[in-house]
């Protein structure tokens, strides 16, 4: 069986899409970030999988917050 | 490469470290030292091998994590084995790391006490040794079909070490080229680990392919974490090591994309000023989407409710 450099069983992300949304949302300032619906009116956002509409959700509500923290890099953290 | 214990860019990685209250840890422990006792090494061979076993963190260190062991014997128990049944391919996986740690830190040029104390040409020959007493652990212990996984995911890996170590340093980045050397680099190191955990606990083919598939996305979501451990504020050192790999890790590809649109400076002294502009989100809402994808995957792994929670603990987050 040849092999494939790369991963095949990881899931495949927008990367470049999700890049222009955090862009744009970040953009926005204050006023986006708090906006519940902004994320939905964005072009690129109908193409997204649910997760990573959800993440942006998530990034959305963690922003409103404050900024990312090294508690935020330990959530994700494996083990 | 990949998700390692103690090296550069990835040492935070691995910090956690719960109380094993299945004893598992210990059998994993008392079966490398077996192992490394029937190897019959000569010294100071075998007391180099030892020590390299003995780093912090690692499986015969004071405080070993078991973080490798503890995925395998996680999801041998979650698919429907006991924690016994993991322990020889677990004793197998956490000597395998540690060979990878060592190589990266010579890749790395990474100065770490061991590789002063052993030197680089005895460092290398040691995670030779390393590579082989864990062959001989997943052969003796866990079978032929344990082995083909163990050497699969390795070479896969390599194929993505590799390609990081070659690219050429002052090529331009995509987005989707970062991402896609770190899922070869990542991705099948945890994959082998979570797959190993089913087929001890003699999962069928397809259920053994859904523990690699959380595997994977979990392996993207730790490792995309590192890298934004890596260039978060407060970051001690971390960043120099991303810094001087020739594939850029995401948050510093961003950075040089966004640098290029609007034709301002990046280098490693100016980077920094932008990471919180969009590198740091971006990567976090990456890392997110991958552990979204990994929890997601939980309820097909296993009815068990308490083994749903603990594969969802492995990835660090309820």
């Amino acid at each position: 069986m040849e092999r494939q450099v790369g991963a095949k069983l990881v899931p495949p992300i927008r990367v470049a899409a999700l890049a222009a949304i955090v862009e744009e949302l970040l953009a926005g300032g204050s006023a986006r970030l708090h906006s519940a619906g902004w994320l939905r009116t964005h072009p690129l956002w109908a193409g997204l999988s649910r997760q990573e509409c959800a993440a942006l959700e998530a990034l959305r509500l963690r922003l409103c917050e404050g900024a990312i923290t090294e508690l935020d890099a330990g959530v994700l953290q494996w083990g | 490469m990949g998700l390692t214990r103690r090296t550069g860019d990835r040492d935070k990685a691995i910090t956690a470290n719960e109380p094993d209250s299945t004893g598992t840890g210990e059998a994993v422990r008392e079966r490398v030292r077996d192992v490394l006792r029937g190897a019959h090494l000569a010294e100071p061979h075998g007391a180099a091998i030892a020590a390299a076993l003995a780093a912090p963190g690692n499986i015969l260190s004071e405080s070993p994590d078991y973080r490798w062991a503890r995925i395998v014997w996680t999801c041998c128990v979650a698919a429907g084995g006991t924690c016994p049944l993991a322990v020889p391919a677990a004793a197998a996986v956490e000597i395998f790391m540690v060979a990878l740690d060592l190589l990266d830190d010579i890749e790395d040029a990474e100065e770490t006490p061991l590789v002063v104390a052993l030197g680089t040409a005895n460092a290398v020959n040691v995670s030779t040794a390393l590579l082989l007493l864990a062959q001989r652990a997943m052969l003796g212990g866990a079978g032929p079909t344990a082995m083909a996984l163990l050497l699969d995911a390795g070479l896969r890996a390599c194929d993505g070490q590799h390609a990081d170590l070659s690219s050429p340093p002052d090529r331009p980045r995509e987005l989707e080229e970062a991402l896609a050397v770190t899922a070869a680099k990542s991705s099948p190191l945890v994959e082998l680990a979570c797959r190993l955990g089913a087929h001890c606990a003699d999962a069928d083919a397809e259920l053994q392919e859904q523990y690699a598939r959380f595997g994977a996305a979990a392996g993207m979501a730790a490792q995309l974490a590192n890298d934004l451990r890596a260039v978060l504020p407060g970051a001690v050192g971390t960043a120099d090591i991303a810094l001087r790999r020739p594939t850029l890790p995401l948050p510093l590809v961003y950075a040089a994309t966004r640098a290029a649109a609007v034709g301002a400076p990046d280098d490693a002294a100016t980077r920094p000023g932008s990471w919180d502009h969009g590198p740091i989100q971006l990567t976090w809402v990456v890392a997110e989407t991958y552990r979204r994808h990994a929890l997601e995957l939980v309820p097909q792994l296993t009815s068990s409710p308490t083994s749903r929670h603990e594969l969802a603990a492995l990835l660090c987050v309820l």
